[in-house]
């Protein structure tokens, strides 16, 4: 298994990457002997000065959320903004703007709903869920989306963690903390926010620029209206309308 | 706008934000205790509520300079606090109850 996460970091750099390869490295990290440290490697290479393909997204997003648990959805009626971000900046190591924006965000009177849709971080960096594990005292897999939907209708704001909408993440954790940068699974999570409706919105912060186009582009297949940013200075930026 | 200062504008150019420059850096922790009690100095913590700001712009429709407003105001009165503390007990409460707890 560790000689197809080879081969495939290989071909990455020789640009003859395609979408079929990924499709079994993803496969592969399901696996029961995989080295955390190649596959880190492999997917760390991908983001490396490259542009992953809407598709290829798509295909991480269904190694995380097959079909089946895709389905299973999370409809709210009322105005929501879900906040989310793929992470991977260097510049926030440690501080998580967008959490606690969303919580100031959430204090103003009048000023409808907000949704946080975090994972916990990988290498240095403070995960959304790390943060909320510490100001809660709570252990982030009791941040479900359940509670979510009962505490936004009492509070109008909450957390959920996105380890409680799929168990696949912890698949990839490992390989995560080994990798060198942001990986393709840091594009994918935002996309599994289970929550939809009519007047849910969006606002997805992007590590890179040059990853915006293809990121709304992905946003737009699975529906979510809103907008995804990235900007020189950590947490926020220009927005991008999708 | 002093120096190192410079402004950008969103794309229907109608809200004109501030990009400040990185100072220092501090974490997440004492961000929070500035935001609460509301003496708001270093970059990170105005970068919290000028992110805050365009999220109330974005899920209310209003302008950014008067959703900044609005962020100030509730800032100024300890609301992100009342809030965490809210919160904090509503997911206490809740957390007991076995449906919340099982696997979406």
């Amino acid at each position: 298994m560790a000689d197809l996460f080879t081969k495939a970091t290989a071909m990455l750099g020789r640009n003859t990457f395609n979408e079929r390869l990924l499709r079994r490295c993803l496969t592969a990290l399901a696996g029961p002997r995989y080295n955390p440290e190649t596959a880190g490697e492999f997917l760390a290479a991908q983001l490396d000065r490259r542009v992953p393909g809407i598709e290829e997204v798509l295909t991480a997003l269904d190694f995380l959320c097959p079909v089946k648990r895709r389905l299973q959805r999370i409809i709210v009626e009322e105005r929501v903004l879900c906040t989310s971000g793929t992470g991977g900046s260097t510049a926030k190591a440690g501080v998580n703007v967008t959490s606690l924006a969303t919580l100031v965000a959430a204090s103003v009177p009048g000023s409808a709903r907000y949704l946080k849709y975090g994972n916990v971080g990988s290498r240095r960096q403070v995960g959304s869920s790390d943060l909320w594990q510490q100001l809660l005292k709570v252990e982030p897999m009791q941040l479900t989306p359940l509670l979510a939907k009962q505490t936004l209708a009492s509070c109008g704001f909450a957390v959920v963690h996105a380890q409680t909408v799929t168990k696949r993440f912890a698949l990839v954790q490992g390989a995560r903390r080994h990798a060198t940068g942001p990986t393709i699974f840091n594009l994918a999570g935002p996309l599994t926010c289970p929550f939809e409706g009519q007047r849910a919105r969006y606002a997805i912060g992007v590590c890179r620029s040059d990853l915006l186009l293809n990121y709304a582009g992905c946003m737009s297949w699975r529906g979510m209206r809103g907008a995804c940013y990235t900007g020189r200075i950590p947490g926020r930026g220009e927005s991008d309308e999708v | 706008m002093g120096a190192g200062f410079e402004r950008k504008l969103t794309p229907d150019n109608t809200n004109v934000l501030p990009v400040l420059p990185t100072t220092r850096k501090v974490t997440s922790t004492q961000l929070l205790t500035e935001v609460f009690a509301g003496r708001v100095t270093s970059y990170e913590a105005r970068l919290v509520l000028a992110s805050a700001a365009t999220f109330v712009a974005l899920n209310t429709g209003t302008d950014y300079s008067s959703a900044r407003e609005a962020v100030a105001r509730a800032v100024r009165e300890e609301k992100p606090r009342h809030l965490l503390e809210e919160y904090s007990r509503a997911v206490k409460t809740r957390r007991g109850n076995k449906e919340d707890r099982d696997d979406f």
